[in-house]
């Protein structure tokens, strides 16, 4: 039993040492790979910023974040456009407006059947003498 | 010592000069697409030769609105509806499915129900550089209950396009609807027959908007659509048709995070047959 306690804790130890280092080198390796673009030719900063991507792409949620910043911070970006951002922006104003046009639509067919049944005979359970006319 | 000076003034001119807004490795003033995203690849003129960001996208909006009409013959009547809409982003290609719940006060009559659904695809073009354009197709399911029981599919077709330079945003679009319902006709108060036709309806709008911080957009806009309404004619007294729905509203979108945001919408009607004011209030989760 002790010697699987033992065992145990050795495991856990070297997987936490094993995570500090991996996540030092990660960090390190952003770095590196930040500086080295900065200070890349105009063609090598394009694929070295390529290869940045990729490995973004791989990352998780948190780390991806963090790197984000990272290069945000040492790029010394004056503005981020979110392009997707934008494009949903601009996606969602069209719908609100065509949302809008159904609704009033709607309410305009709503005052229509108010207007038919404020001035129609009310004899019917559809509100008054109809007479489809199709 | 002055030429060291120098060398180090023209060094830190070309630093700060330095401007590279999306972050694809080529300088903005020789970028030839300055708007790609972080999951863009790029070529030496900075326009996209891959996407590893994934092509499947959704988002689910829940809303609220307000609207309020009071024709110069008729009771005020004040209507607010829940709304729920779903869409599926696939690359270029969306599709959208919402409907609405709705309950309509007046003095004289009270009403509520499920709006009429709506299931619609779109599909983006980007002919140019900060260009998009929309067409889309789509069918108004009728879900709506008529007092009348007239209610069929209406389809629907728009484009709509929109440039964006730099902050601003210019946009419009034009939608023609194909109103089904059936015709009717009716008894009026002094035994008059009244037929009442339908209408075909185009609509368009035309708006600025503008990005005041990277999180918050906002837009005015002129917006016009066709009654559906094409006439109601009266054996006693004639012809009479219904003027087109007017209005201008305001439009604010908000990110609140990657995933979520929020958009309101004010709408102020110019027509009497608009709704005199329109406020839409919506949330929604984009993944």
């Amino acid at each position: 039993m002790k010697t699987v306690k033992v065992a145990v804790t050795t495991l856990l130890l070297l997987g936490s040492l094993i995570g500090v280092q991996a996540d030092t080198i990660n960090t390190t390796s952003i770095d590196t790979q930040l500086k080295a673009i900065q200070a890349a030719s105009a063609h090598d900063r394009v694929k070295l910023m390529n290869e940045f991507k990729q490995q973004l792409s791989r990352m998780n949620a948190q780390e991806r974040s963090e790197a984000i910043d990272e290069m945000r911070s040492q790029m010394q970006a004056h503005q981020d456009t979110h392009s997707e951002m934008q494009e949903h922006t601009q996606h969602e104003q069209m719908q609100q407006a065509e949302q809008m046009q159904h609704m009033q639509q709607l309410q305009e067919q709503h005052t229509g059947e108010q207007f038919m049944n404020d001035m129609g005979s009310h004899t019917g359970e559809n509100g008054g003498n109809l007479h489809q006319s199709f | 010592m002055l030429k060291t000076l120098w060398l180090c003034s023209l060094l830190s001119l070309s630093l700060f000069a330095y401007s590279d807004v999306d972050m694809d490795g080529v300088e903005d003033s020789v970028d030839q697409c300055p708007n790609t995203s972080l999951t863009e690849l790029v070529d030496i003129n900075g326009c996209t030769i891959k996407d590893l960001s994934s092509p499947h996208h959704y988002d689910i909006i829940l809303g609220a609105s307000y609207s309020q009409i009071s024709p110069v013959t008729q009771e005020k009547t004040d209507t607010m509806a829940g709304s729920v809409q779903v869409d599926y982003y696939y690359k270029n290609f969306s599709v959208q499915v919402s409907t609405a719940f709705f309950n309509s006060e007046s003095s004289l009559v009270s009403n509520s129900g499920q709006t009429d659904s709506f299931i619609g695809a779109y599909y983006l073009l980007k002919p140019l550089s900060g260009l998009s354009l929309r067409l889309g197709g789509g069918a108004l399911l009728p879900t709506y209950q008529s007092d009348i029981n007239n209610n069929n599919t209406d389809f629907t077709a728009s484009l709509s396009a929109s440039y964006l330079y730099k902050d601003f945003n210019l946009f419009g679009s034009y939608s023609y609807t194909m109103i089904n319902d059936d015709d009717f006709s009716y008894t009026d108060t002094t035994s008059a027959t009244v037929n009442v036709t339908y209408q075909n309806t185009n609509a368009f709008n035309l708006g600025a908007g503008f990005y005041p911080t990277a999180k918050l957009y906002t837009s005015l806009s002129y917006n016009s659509s066709d009654s559906i309404y094409e006439a109601f004619v009266s054996s006693t007294t004639g012809r009479s048709t219904v003027e087109p729905l007017e209005s201008i509203s305001a439009y604010l979108f908000y990110t609140l995070d990657k995933n979520w945001f929020t958009t309101a919408n004010y709408a102020y009607g110019l027509s009497d047959s608009a709704s005199d004011h329109y406020l839409s209030l919506r949330v929604g989760y984009y993944f």
